[in-house]
């Protein structure tokens, strides 16, 4: 508990930073904090979208948890969200449900080839700090950045869809579609996959073999290094697993909410995602509540920036927040004299 | 000779990042907040020169600003013992946040701040942007190599126990290196904005993150890292008039920094 102090002060100044905001911005302020604590659970509507957005948003969660375990920084979430988005929305709106293989095959052909980009996008990086000693931190930002111009270009020039105004590919056929539970929202089996995933991943390091080198090679990487694990290999499989946990926010993305890949859509998840795998502090068992608990701030802001006159990037601020607290040691600088007790205790 | 005019204009904002991002670097804290800063102060320059209608004025107060809050951020991380990399990340995504908040709530919009918005017109000495950008590296790299402080900034990073051990708190030469950033960058977002006439959200475009491969492309030499960035504007300048011809999409011209960065961190060499 005392290991989670951090991340709850974190969340709470996102909170405050939120509401404090709001309420100076708003020109009704109590109607809008009314709105931004009971909006997302006012309908089925609001409740599903906010829980879509968590199970979304967990996927790259883990991701990210899995490069830290690891030993390495994954800062190229957005770029390996959204190039496995336009693969997905790619092959699923130009291929007919109709072929030999079935709409299952196609979709299970999409799958692989956004997991294989979202590999390669993290691959690149790890590669990079194995070979040639290049931080990751640098090269994984640098790649995501480089490419998401690209991506851009091709989603609203050659990809579009010209038959309309959005800047977006063709939607993908009804058959591809992954049916909502709580309608109209677009909850879907999607986040059960996602937690599903995050909990075997918890399990894989704690329990397994491979999951106990990955962790120390992580954690201690000189000490590996002595005990003759594969340091090197560790950056790079952290960094791909990495990338295909993000590709796969990016192909739920399409298959259950959008439904097509329209220009910028992953725009701030890749962050969000890293400050729900620093919030969890690397406990991967507290990735689930860290993701909801995310998602309604994000929902939640949302939905009260709305209601005020104008609109701000809400999202940005709390994860700022989050950044800037979550490594500090708040606690023992506020109250120096009960960590000093509890030291000498 | 035109040619070599504009290269030069776009390489003064970007020789100034990078000498902010070299001070940091040598103090041991990675200048990931480089971006933000640039387009922090930007907008504190566009806001009062709109508001004074003095570019001096917006210069002066972009420089305040800017060393105010990277100074509060990088006390605050020597104070809790945070993690520079994260709270650097910090100052990007506040300023983005915060930059939009701001815009919308004076100016009702979130996109382009146009000084003429304000009815003033500021006629930017493009021309004196990179001789002055030359003379603080050439007053850096002699500060660097001269002086007691400037010696002491050079090892904070390295070998931050040789200061611990005579008496000196690398924790001040960290904040120090953090403030030295900031007004490199406070000159580096106002350049921009002035020569622009607006803010415009982003502003910086990558020049931080570009500013980091600099550095390391000119060897940690303020003097080297002079031919580092006119190689970084030469090629921005190149891609300018590719897009002029048509021949390169808009949008992508915006990636291209970051792939040149990228490429420079992949192809220097590293010492064994």
């Amino acid at each position: 508990m005392k290991r989670m102090i951090p991340s709850i002060l974190a969340l709470l100044a996102g909170l405050l930073t939120i509401t404090v905001m709001i309420a100076v911005t708003s020109d009704t302020p109590l109607s809008s904090l009314a709105s931004f604590f009971a909006k997302p659970f006012s309908s089925w509507w609001e409740l599903g979208n906010m829980l879509n957005i968590a199970g979304l948003l967990l996927f790259a969660a883990t991701g990210s948890a899995f490069a830290l375990r690891a030993g390495t920084f994954n800062l190229g979430g957005e770029a390996q969200i959204y190039a496995p988005a336009l693969i997905t929305a790619i092959i699923l709106s130009s291929a007919s449900p109709l072929t030999p293989w079935g709409a299952e095959g196609t979709f299970a052909l999409a799958l692989a080839a956004a997991a294989a980009s979202g590999a390669l996008l993290g691959f690149i990086p790890g590669i990079l700090k194995a070979r040639f000693r290049i931080s990751e931190l640098l090269t994984s930002f640098l790649l995501s950045a480089a490419l998401i111009p690209v991506i851009d270009f091709l989603v609203s020039g050659p990809l579009r869809d010209q038959k309309k105004n959005l800047l977006a590919t063709p939607a993908i056929d009804t058959a591809f579609r992954i049916a909502p539970f709580l309608k109209p929202s677009y909850f879907n089996v999607s986040f059960f996959i996602a937690a599903s995933l995050s909990l075997l991943t918890a399990l894989f390091f704690k329990y397994t073999a491979p999951g106990y080198r990955l962790r120390l090679t992580g954690t201690a990487p000189e000490f590996a290094l002595f005990a003759g694990l594969p340091v090197q290999k560790a950056s790079v499989a952290g960094m791909t697993v990495s990338g295909i946990f993000h590709a796969l926010t990016g192909f739920f993305s399409i298959t259950g909410t959008w439904y097509m890949c329209h220009n910028g859509f992953s725009s701030g998840m890749g962050w969000s995602a890293l400050a729900i795998a620093l919030i969890a502090r690397q406990n991967l068992f507290a990735l689930i509540p860290a993701s909801l608990l995310y998602a309604w701030l994000q929902s939640a802001s949302d939905e009260a920036v709305l209601s005020t006159r104008f609109s701000f990037d809400s999202t940005a601020l709390v994860q700022a927040v989050i950044f800037l607290l979550i490594s500090a040691r708040v606690f023992p600088v506020l109250f120096p004299n009960f960590a000093r007790k509890r030291r000498t205790r | 000779m035109s040619s070599i005019i504009e290269i030069l204009t776009l390489a003064s904002p970007l020789l100034f990042a990078t000498l902010g991002a070299l001070c940091s670097e040598y103090a041991g804290v990675l200048a990931v907040f480089m971006d933000g800063a640039i387009t922090f102060a930007g907008f504190v320059c566009i806001a009062v020169t709109g508001a004074t209608g003095s570019p001096v004025a917006g210069f002066a107060a972009a420089a305040v600003c800017t060393v105010a809050l990277l100074f509060a951020v990088a006390r605050f991380t020597e104070y809790t013992k945070a993690n520079p990399f994260l709270t650097g990340l910090a100052v990007n995504l506040l300023v983005s946040g915060l930059t939009s908040w701001l815009s919308q709530s004076w100016y009702g919009t979130r996109g382009v701040v146009a000084l003429s918005a304000f009815h003033v017109h500021v006629d930017f000495p493009r021309h004196l942007a990179f001789p002055a950008a030359l003379v603080f590296a050439v007053f850096l790299a002699l500060f660097l190599r001269y002086t007691k402080q400037g010696i002491n900034l050079k090892i904070t990073g390295s070998s931050s126990a040789v200061l611990t051990a005579r008496g000196v708190s690398p924790s001040r030469y960290r904040t120090a290196a953090w403030c030295i950033a900031a007004f490199f960058a406070a000159c580096a977002g106002s350049a921009l904005v002035l020569d622009l006439g607006a803010f415009v959200p982003n502003v910086s475009a990558g020049r931080g993150w570009t500013a980091l491969a600099a550095v390391y492309l000119g060897y940690k030499n303020p003097l080297v890292c002079i031919g580092a960035v006119l190689l970084f504007a030469s090629t921005e300048y190149i891609t300018t008039v590719l897009q002029g011809f048509g021949n390169l999409p808009s949008t992508m011209i915006l990636g291209l920094p970051y792939a040149l960065a990228l490429l420079v961190f992949i192809l220097i060499p590293r010492k064994k």
